[in-house]
């Protein structure tokens, strides 16, 4: 187990390292990186001192190894939008408040794919399953922008329940959590039903049975304790679908979390605060699938011994 | 159509004394999308305390089901029991609901499955499963100590070497013949009257069949429990059985004692079958094999189904299915699907070897 955790640290930091190369290569495809790096406005001081502070005049290997330095003691250089603000205070000011909902949009999106999965494996080809099918297709073939207006509309605008945006209490929470949850929701289900499926059908349900285990224990503890498995490998993609939602959903929802500051960002030309998300983001996702992976060899007991 | 049975010479089909269980024209159906197959198709037997009883045929002929459907476990949700009775200590286990099915299932009748390698759970340990089989049926009134060693002791009676390490393994963790060694004491943890045993169809390994033999055994002798084998191999049934019941296309055409059938099959499927098993002392290099497979589910024969394998088919055969008819005297509880045997003194004639 111990050797497992080593090796798969050592792949999570060579996929980190591929990230910053891809990102260091990204500002400096199209010529001199101060053109994507800075504003057309900007002025010749300021051009030169983005010079020195990259190395840019430097082989670009060296320029690497500078660009690695900075980014190891946490110097993604300065917002431009915030002048002042180290975009990277920026980025880490805002990302518990996405991750707070990504952690409530899980939550929702487990709470309803497991009990749709299961059921509709449980009823395979009832209406429990059409329902769950169509419950899941909405949330998945919607937009998150346009579910999130309709939502305002509905819930905001005429019953009054929950508030339009913004942050503070619970109620804030709840409409952006079930809009980036939904979606996700449809491929979990999928997965659950399909494996749960495969598990109901399998020798050891059927042993289990032969045993004269009750339904229910066989559903829950011998089916799905296997069947979960399988969605648990989802779970690292689902992270990242979690946090690339964040910057539709918050937008719409005014939610002061990474999402929203990207889009501001962008909109203001702001590549210091959009590179630094690009590497939060990656490192977020990353070291999400290194957890799911650890969990998946603790909850599979094939795994921990190959 | 169940048919009575014709006497053939002075025989009386039904034998009493200590049935325990007694299946009467029971009929399990799958209805598939494409068509529905008549698994089983109006099969009867019965069995006694404390025999050896063999169901023997070929792939597909519809032993599993017909040994699933004594559970009340037939495949679910295309196979439906259709008709028939089971009869179970003066009880009919269809008359049940699930509820009192439970309680027979694992306590009273209990089976190995054909596949004992993935019939463990992977993802809970070997103590885990088998003390389950106990708290399934008694509830939690042990105390997890008493528990532990009433597992323990069990393992060490299908011989698992050092049962109190192997106790927190998972399944992968074990070789197959410990596998079936588990599942073998799966099934006499409730001290069951009836351990339905379906071979494992891919034993390829020989010595783990002869494990699994020899674990069925030594079940039989320390507990005294009635075992339904289900096997393709005549050769073991003589080995192993006190009676069998040949089937074929979800029908039994022969049953009766093994030493009288062996000796004297009367229905020319079992003489075929019969005939296929290698000698020890022939040492014959190939064995017979009958040739043709068994009719598609579709295409059920409206007759005998061996008719279109048949070397004695006439067309009768092909268009009615046969009464069933007594054996020889001294064995009064032979009975043969087949039309030949009006004739009281036929008998299917030897193939060449
Ligand atoms: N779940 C199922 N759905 C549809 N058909 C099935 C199902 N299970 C079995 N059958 C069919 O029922 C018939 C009898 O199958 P069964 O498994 O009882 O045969 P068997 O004698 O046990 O064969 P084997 O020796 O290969 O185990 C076969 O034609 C098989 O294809
Ligand atoms: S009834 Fe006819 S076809 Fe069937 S086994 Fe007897 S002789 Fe052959
Ligand atoms: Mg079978």
């Amino acid at each position: 187990m111990q050797r497992f955790i080593i090796r798969r640290l050592l792949q999570t930091l060579v996929t980190l390292l591929a990230v910053s190369i891809i990102v260091f290569a990204l500002a400096r495809l199209s010529g001199d990186p101060r053109d994507a790096l800075m504003p057309m406005e900007a002025s010749r001081a300021d051009r030169e001192r983005i010079l020195v502070h990259w190395g840019l005049d430097q082989p670009v290997h060296m320029q690497y190894l500078v660009f690695i330095g900075n980014a190891l003691r946490g110097d993604f250089g300065e917002s431009l939008q915030w002048p002042g603000r180290k975009a990277l205070d920026l980025v880490l000011d805002r990302l518990g408040n996405t991750m707070e909902l990504a952690a409530v949009a899980l939550v929702f999106a487990i709470a309803l794919a497991v009990p749709i999965g299961v059921l509709s494996a449980v009823h395979k080809d009832s209406r429990t399953d059409f329902l769950g099918k169509l419950i899941a297709l909405l949330g998945q073939s919607l937009p998150h922008f346009w579910i999130g207006i309709v939502f305002i509309w509905i819930f905001s605008v005429h019953l009054r329940w929950l508030p339009t945006s913004g942050r503070g209490t619970f109620q804030h929470m709840i409409m952006p959590a079930i809009v980036i949850g939904w979606f996700q929701v449809a491929a979990l289900m999928r997965l659950i039903r399909s494996s749960m499926l495969e598990s109901l059908d399998s020798e050891y349900v059927k042993l289990a049975r032969i045993k004269g285990v009750s339904e229910r224990m066989i559903i829950w503890k011998h089916a799905f304790r296997n069947a979960a498995i399988t969605p648990l490998t989802y779970f690292g993609v689902m992270m990242s679908y979690l946090v690339v939602g964040s910057i539709t959903t918050e937008t719409v929802f005014s939610w002061p979390g990474v999402g929203y500051l990207v889009v501001q960002a962008v909109t203001a030309r702001d590549f210091q605060v959009v590179q630094t998300v690009a590497i939060v983001f990656a490192t977020v996702i990353i070291l999400m699938n290194l957890a799911v992976d650890i969990l998946y060899a603790y909850i599979d007991p094939r795994i921990r011994y190959d | 159509m169940s048919n009575e049975p014709t006497l053939r010479k002075n025989t009386t089909q039904r034998a009493n004394g200590n049935v325990i269980l007694d299946v009467k024209d029971l009929r399990t159906y799958l209805f598939t999308k494409k068509a529905v197959v008549k698994a089983v198709d109006g099969v009867s037997f019965f069995l006694r305390k404390g025999e050896t009883f063999g169901i023997v045929g070929e792939s597909g002929s519809g032993k599993s089901t017909t040994a699933l459907s004594l559970l009340r476990m037939e495949p679910k949700p295309a196979g439906r029991i259709v008709g028939g009775e089971i009869w179970f200590y003066g009880e009919n286990i269809l008359d049940k609901n699930e509820k009192e099915m439970r309680k027979i299932r694992g306590s009273r009748i209990s089976m190995i499955l054909q596949d004992p390698q993935t019939s463990l759970n992977p993802v809970f340990t070997i103590g885990n499963q088998v003390s389950e089989a106990f708290t399934v049926q008694e509830g939690r009134k042990n105390n997890q100590g008493t528990l532990l060693q009433r597992v323990i002791d069990l393992l060490r009676k299908v011989n698992i070497a050092a049962p109190e390490r192997r106790f927190s393994d998972y399944p992968h963790q074990m070789s197959g013949g410990m596998k079936q060694r588990v599942v073998g004491a799966i099934s006499i943890s409730c001290a069951p009257d009836i351990v339905i045993a379906d071979e494992p169809t891919s034993a390829l390994d020989l010595t783990i069949q002869a494990q699994y033999l020899r674990l069925l055994r030594e079940i039989q002798q320390t507990t005294g429990i009635s075992i339904i084998f289900i096997t393709h191999d005549f050769g073991i049934v003589a080995k192993m059985c006190d009676r069998v019941a040949i089937m074929y296309a979800g029908k039994i055409v022969e049953h009766g004692p093994v030493r009288a059938i062996f000796n004297h099959p009367l229905h020319p499927y079992t003489h075929a079958l019969i005939s296929s098993v290698p000698r020890m002392e022939a040492r014959v290099e190939r064995l017979f094999s009958i040739p043709g497979q068994l009719p598609a589910p579709g295409e059920m024969p409206a007759g005998c189904r061996f008719a279109p394998r048949c070397m004695y088919a006439d067309d009768r055969c092909h268009k009615e299915y046969p009464p069933t008819f007594g054996g020889l005297s001294e064995h009064t509880e032979h009975t043969t699907d087949c039309w030949r045997l009006e004739d009281p003194t036929w008998e299917p004639k030897s193939y060449s070897r």
